[in-house]
């Protein structure tokens, strides 16, 4: 049995989102669709050192695409979650989930 | 011209930094995030770029020591260094000119005045910081920003502790030692907070 590796929330947000762009993720559009599903900027650094992190854990595999002019003549590196990765990100899902219902209601009046 | 001083100043930054197997793409991304180099055309925004390097630093840094498995190589901890050095080196120069000339103007002559303006325009710097990263009105969502992002809490750091530094070097008296305490105590916190971030970005 492969070991279980409890996301962050910023970890759980970079794999979600990877998913949803599919296999176009990229840095860049990765971190567009973070801003715009999340509303939150982060830094390529951040992003970068989260993603290094969990490719280092097997969760996530990466390739590197073509050179493109726009880019100075640099090449995208294309994410991908791995079957690991997948397992993980449920089971944390799960886990988060568990923590989150059925949680009291704030009263604004107390 | 300008804009290609600033990307050749870039790329030779980043090369120095940026962990090998992604250095390709970082620097493509950071290049494309300044919406330079479109059409193949030399052009950008040269103060967006430098910008978006600055705010990455902090964390390609920490992921760099934290590849080579905390043991510090030689280039990251020049590159640490420069970071470090260059805000010291600013801080130090542009308050320092604004606090002379100041005090040239309005003719005080005593140390402890002129410390005490110190302490004044540093404790500005940061309030203007923070309502400037709360859009002018917001202190608390400024403040919020500068202890979510490691190079404004790095940049905190750097003034109290230079600040204590300064003042324990030049003249050692009580009168400002409650201040030096303070400015102790913050640096610290900040330091403390600074790892935390680095870990909680980096180790979650």
């Amino acid at each position: 049995m492969s070991k279980f590796y409890s996301l962050g929330e910023f970890e759980i947000v970079v794999m979600a989102t990877i998913l949803h762009v599919g296999e176009q993720a990229y840095g860049t559009l990765i971190k567009e669709e973070i801003a715009e599903r999340g509303g939150r900027q982060v830094s390529v650094g951040a992003l970068y050192a989260t993603l290094s992190r969990l490719e280092a854990k097997e969760l996530l595999t990466s390739f590197e695409g073509e050179p493109t002019k726009e880019r100075g003549g640099r090449a995208k590196r294309y994410f991908r979650v791995t079957e690991s990765g997948h397992e993980a990100l449920n089971k944390s899902i799960v886990m988060l989930q568990s923590f989150i219902t059925d949680l009291p209601k704030f009263d604004h009046e107390r | 011209m300008m804009y290609h001083l600033v990307k050749t100043f870039v790329i030779r930054w980043l090369n120095l930094i940026c962990p090998e197997h992604y250095r390709e793409a970082m620097i493509g991304d950071l290049l494309e995030a300044a919406d330079s180099e479109k059409a193949g055309e030399e052009r950008g925004d040269s103060l967006k770029l430098l910008w978006q390097v600055v705010l990455s630093t902090p964390s390609i840094l920490t992921m760099r020591v934290r590849e080579s498995h905390s043991k510090l190589n030689q280039q990251v901890i020049w590159a640490i260094l420069v970071v470090g050095l260059s805000i010291l080196t600013l801080e130090r120069f542009v308050f320092g000119v604004v606090v002379w000339k100041a005090a040239e103007a309005l003719s005080i002559q005593s140390i402890v005045m002129i410390r005490f303006m110190y302490l004044v325009v540093s404790i500005a710097s940061v309030v203007g910081l923070c309502l400037l990263l709360g859009k002018g009105t917001k202190f608390k969502a400024g403040l919020d920003r500068i202890l979510s992002e490691p190079i404004f809490t790095l940049y905190t750091m750097m003034l109290c502790f230079s600040y204590a530094w300064f003042t324990l070097l030049t003249h050692f008296s009580l009168d400002l030692f409650v201040f030096r305490i303070i400015q102790v105590c913050v640096a610290y916190g900040c330091m403390r907070r600074a790892i935390a971030i680095s870990k909680e970005q980096l180790t979650l």
